[in-house]
């Protein structure tokens, strides 16, 4: 049956498709310009979803968002305050670049980015690019990851006044109450500025239950959930005309919040808590130039930024003789700049140079203290006929490393790896787009896989990554009715992932692993509008995944499923905007899963079906005020599943909101 | 160039076609002709995960059985996270599961007859390793604790002994409890004497780094201590405690490698489990070693049998059959057998992750 699915999916992805405007969202709807500033596009492989879209389908975080993403997956830790992060076609989320209006977010420590603190409430748009791609105007580093998240505040449109303020307030379920403010002023015809501030509480002491404790009516309640933030930002935009564009943003994220673990059998004992206080700002310029009276334009963006992560972890379980308190001082520096060459005739190109400083400072007694100067080159060739894109790239990353202390013999003090890419995109007809990208991208060991206590390994090689993609995109339109199928086969492979691996006493991070994954994911939308009063759409997608690891083949779990990655998932929406209310319905659809490398009934994880339901409307008044009311009931069937054993998800919730804006 | 592409390609679709059958159920236990075998397996499971079991294997008339999931299947519960220890008190079983802070206690039939939970000053504790005396059972608790359950009553008192306690052995009306101390930066290196009739500390022994596991000489005459080290410059040793005097000798002195596990043999043999690591950190296949305990003295390897994966070792004295615990942390694991001599008798699932302790049923 498995291997029927796939060979349906094998011929969809052969089989006569149309190309697609320039973005897709999740659900693959056309993302229209209602905010200022239109979401990112590419040739390539993307999901995008404008605020509109966002608005529609009752996201409120940006996990509720991406996980309705084909070919994006969410591993969460359940909970408000549980860790989530995000990973493409089964990549580790180390190879996930993350940008946050430009800004790389991600430290070397950990290499990875919780998107649990995001809310969508002042985000214009979020795109998903995955692969390699036509777009050759971007940073080297995110040329070299397997996808690229961007998150793009809302820009609002100035045109009818220079003032514009939103205040919200949210809530739901277990307490949780989320107010914000959202402030842009128009300073002058080339300046803008904006301020926000979001707050949020919640106790998160959800209810759930535990079939293995042999009653499995009992409902236990999560302690130890609760979670208290504080997000300001601001940022200066200006517009020099033939001078530039400056911006400067800076964002500041202050949590506390219960780490509630795993759910544990006959024992609940929440002892674990982590405080974070993070900051990240960032310059950037940019500027159009020309090399010559009358020729073609290039243009550049330069960008200096830091940013710094304070974590502060303690467990208090009476097993610690002395309590566990840690304290992680991860800091960034970078400067990145990207030159797009005027064009010649059909041909582009373009240089990209990013150059990071990590440093990490902790209070464990063995940290060596290590500093990482990282250089990313990314050299891009680009042909573009009206019916052709191609693009070559050659990428190279350089990772110098000092260590302090005893262990800085150890250190390996230069990385290097050359990755090349390439993209080739063929629009035979005007409703079709056909394309195909391989990339060979990696990612560095973190300076948690290399010295984090004992068990950290000092000489990892960099983890490989070969990724290639094979995709179609079909539009059709007529009158109101609009389609868009876009489906793409791929196939990756992994070597010398790192993993933690049992040496004789204690675990080390070694190269160890290798995992081959293929797949296809389709996505279909719908959209018919009915009256000019009444819009109908509907976005529907599937995913096959087949990723299994082999590592060893002597291992019993050799070219079994690799943990967590279900080989059937998809989604579906359908919407109802009407003038007077917007009615949304999505189901997200997860198959069997394994949490152990073997794939046998001990280890399965059962699918689940996550059905919400969203309402809302916008009243609006004297054209420059507007109110925007909405309710959410979320996870409708009660089901209290598990994304990762042991982390029940929230059961049924309602949730609702109201944004005054002007 | 062109042979190389086929045969990846060849490769990724015989795997595909090998991961396309429903299940991947593993196989029954291997051929192992013991004449009525009756053994459990305690499998620890991975952490946070719940999954911790026990197995049951009977051979009678040739005709091997294996019921995996045994405390499950018979009580409908899940054993809990992180099963420590199983000891057999009377008729009844005991299995400590460490995470979830219980001690089940199981009848002959495998029915849960009670559930314990120790608690202290309003903390439950985690119960480790155990051992019965007298009526008796003590329990290690992990929060610096011994515990003393009546084994009928299930009624209980508590001592504070030193941080972490690992093994508990009870020879010649004491109590020796190694604290190991394993989680604090600083470790300890105390084996703490409890006198068993006033149920107090008396005093301590001062052995290696971070003691573990506990075994006790047939005669009575010496304990022997193994200890985990601090994983870098103080390695792990077994040492051997003359109870006479307190004084403490290496007795893999000499010897390469490094010792894993240990359990009392037949015959008044130590058994020590070796292993060791690559320069890439893999494990090394782990051989079992004989010590003498009556003549104090090494006397090598067993048969010559190394085994990959060796996690764990469990011997039964009576009968002189050595298990190993076989365990790469991801599958489900397995159970090596070897008889007295160390020659190889067969092998077989555990059904189980992490397979830590095998024991004979009576």
């Amino acid at each position: 049956m498995q291997f029927a699915t796939f060979i349906l999916a094998a011929v969809l992805s052969l089989g006569p498709t149309t190309p697609v405007s320039d973005t897709l969202d999740a659900a693959g709807i056309v993302v229209n310009g209602h905010v200022l500033g239109a979401p990112y596009s590419s040739e390539g492989t993307l999901r995008s979803s404008g605020s509109e879209q966002i608005e529609r389908l009752g996201a409120r975080r940006l996990e509720e968002l991406l996980r309705t993403y084909a070919g994006v997956g969410v591993k969460d830790y359940g909970g408000i305050g549980g860790m989530k992060t995000v990973s493409i076609r089964d990549f580790s989320s180390h190879h996930t670049s993350v940008l946050y209006d430009g800004m790389a977010l991600g430290d070397a420590a950990s290499g990875q980015v919780d998107i649990s603190r995001f809310s969508l409430e002042n985000v214009g748009s979020v795109s998903v690019s995955i692969g390699a791609s036509d777009d050759i105007f971007q940073w080297a580093k995110e040329a070299l990851s397997a996808g690229t998240l961007r998150i793009e505040s809302a820009v609002p449109d100035f045109s009818r006044s220079n003032t514009h303020l939103s205040v919200g307030l949210q809530g739901g379920s277990w307490l949780t109450f989320e107010p914000y403010l959202i402030f842009n002023q128009k300073l002058s015809s080339k300046w803008r500025m904006s301020a926000g501030s979001q707050f949020l509480y919640s106790r998160g002491d959800y209810t759930y239950t535990m079939p293995e404790s042999g009653d499995a009516l009992k409902r236990y309640r999560r302690e130890g959930s609760g979670v208290f933030s504080f997000t300001p930002s601001l940022g200066f935009d200006g517009d020099l005309g033939a001078k530039g564009k400056f911006s400067f943003k800076a964002n500041y994220h202050d949590s506390s919040r219960g780490l509630p673990g795993a759910v544990i059998l006959y024992t609940q004992n929440p002892t674990e808590h982590l405080w974070e206080r993070d900051l990240v700002c960032d310059f950037s310029y940019s500027k159009n130039f020309i090399l010559r009276e009358g020729g073609p334009a290039g243009k550049f963006k330069l960008s200096v930024g830091y940013s710094m992560n304070w974590d502060r972890y303690t467990d208090t379980d009476q097993k610690y003789i002395i309590p566990v308190d840690d304290r992680y001082l991860s800091q960034r520096w970078n400067i990145r700049g990207v030159c797009l060459f005027p064009q010649v005739g059909r041909f582009s190109f373009s240089l990209a140079q990013d150059l990071f400083i990590d440093h990490l400072d902790d209070n464990l007694n063995d940290c060596p203290f290590p500093t990482r100067e990282t250089s990313y080159t990314c050299f891009s060739a680009r042909y573009r006929s009206p019916k052709l894109v191609a693009v070559v790239s050659l990428a190279g990353v350089m990772a110098f490393e000092q260590l302090r202390g005893e262990i800085g013999s150890q250190a390996v003090p230069f990385r290097w790896r050359l990755s090349p890419s390439a993209f080739v995109c063929w629009r035979p007809a005007q409703f079709l787009r056909l394309r195909m990208s391989v990339r060979d991208g990696y990612r560095l060991p973190t300076f948690n896989d290399l010295y984090y206590s004992k068990i950290g390994t000092s000489d990892l090689r960099p983890e490989r990554a070969l990724q290639s993609s094979l995709g179609a995109s079909f539009e059709y339109s007529a009158g109101g009715f609009r389609m868009t199928y876009d489906v793409d086969g791929y196939f990756n492979y992994v070597k010398d992932k790192i993993v933690a691996s049992p040496s004789l006493f204690i675990w080390k991070m070694r190269n160890l692993g290798k995992v081959m994954m293929a797949g296809c994911d389709n996505v279909l939308t719908l959209s018919y509008r009915v009256a000019p009063w009444m819009n109908l759409s509907s976005a529907l997608s599937y995913s096959y995944q087949w990723a299994v690891d082999v590592s060893n083949p002597s291992a019993k779990n050799y070219a079994h499923q690799i943990p967590y990655s279900p080989r059937h998932s998809g989604n579906a929406n359908f919407s109802i905007c009407t003038d007077w209310v917007d009615l949304s319905y999505t189901l997200c659809a997860v198959g069997r899963r394994y949490t152990m490398g073997e794939n046998i009934p001990e280890n399965a994880v059962g699918g689940y079906l996550d059905h919400g339901l969203t309402i809302g409307h916008t009243f609006h008044f004297a054209q420059i005020y507007s109110i925007r009311v909405w309710l959410d009931a979320l996870n409708l069937a009660n089901v209290n599943y598990e994304v990762i054993k042991s982390y029940p998800m929230p059961g049924r919730q309602l949730r609702g909101g109201v944004k005054f804006s002007f | 160039m062109k042979k190389k592409i086929f045969a990846f390609v060849f490769a990724a679709a015989a795997l595909f076609a090998a991961s396309c059958s429903r299940e991947n159920v593993p196989q029954g236990p291997d051929v192992l002709n013991l004449p009525d075998m009756k053994l459990l397996v305690l499998n620890n499971g991975s952490f946070n995960k719940n999954n911790s079991s026990v197995s049951y294997y009977i051979q009678e008339n040739r005709s091997l059985t294996s019921i995996g999931s045994l405390f499950k299947k018979t009580n409908g519960q899940g054993l809990g996270d992180t099963a420590q220890d199983l000891i057999q008190v009377g008729k009844n079983y005991w299995i400590s599961v460490n995470v979830s802070k219980v001690i089940h206690v199981i009848a002959p039939d495998f029915k849960l007859v009670k559930t314990i939970k120790v608690v202290e000053a309003g903390v439950e504790l985690s119960p480790r390793y155990m051992c019965v005396e007298g009526g008796y059972v003590y329990v290690t608790m992990y929060e610096g604790y011994l515990a003393k359950i009546n084994a009928e009553t299930f009624e209980y008192e508590v001592i504070p002994v030193g941080p972490n306690p690992d093994a508990v052995v009870a020879p010649q009306g004491q109590l020796y409890v190694a604290a190991s101390g394993g989680l604090p930066a600083v470790l300890n290196d105390e084996v703490d004497v409890v006198d068993i009739a006033s149920f107090s500390v008396e005093k301590h022994l001062k052995v290696n780094v971070n003691p573990s596991l506990l075994a006790v000489a047939p005669s009575g005459n010496s304990l022997y201590v193994y200890s985990f080290g601090n994983y870098a410059e103080k390695p792990a040793k077994v040492e051997r405690v003359a109870l006479s005097d307190g004084s403490v000798s290496d007795i893999l002195e000499g010897l390469s490698g490094a010792p894993v596990s240990i359990a009392m043999g037949a015959d008044g043999k130590l058994l020590v489990l070796m292993g060791g690591y690559a320069p890439d950190w893999s494990p090394l296949p782990g051989q079992v070693y004989a010590y003498d305990t009556k003549k104090e003295a090494m006397e090598g390897s067993l048969y010559t049998y190394p085994v990959a994966n060796a996690y764990s070792l469990s011997a039964d004295a009576s009968k002189g059959y050595i298990f190993i615990g076989v365990s790469d942390y991801v599958n489900t694991g397995d159970v090596q057998v070897l008889d007295k001599a160390g020659k190889p008798l067969g092998h077989f699932s555990a059904s189980g992750i992490n397979p830590i302790k095998v024991m004979m049923v009576k």
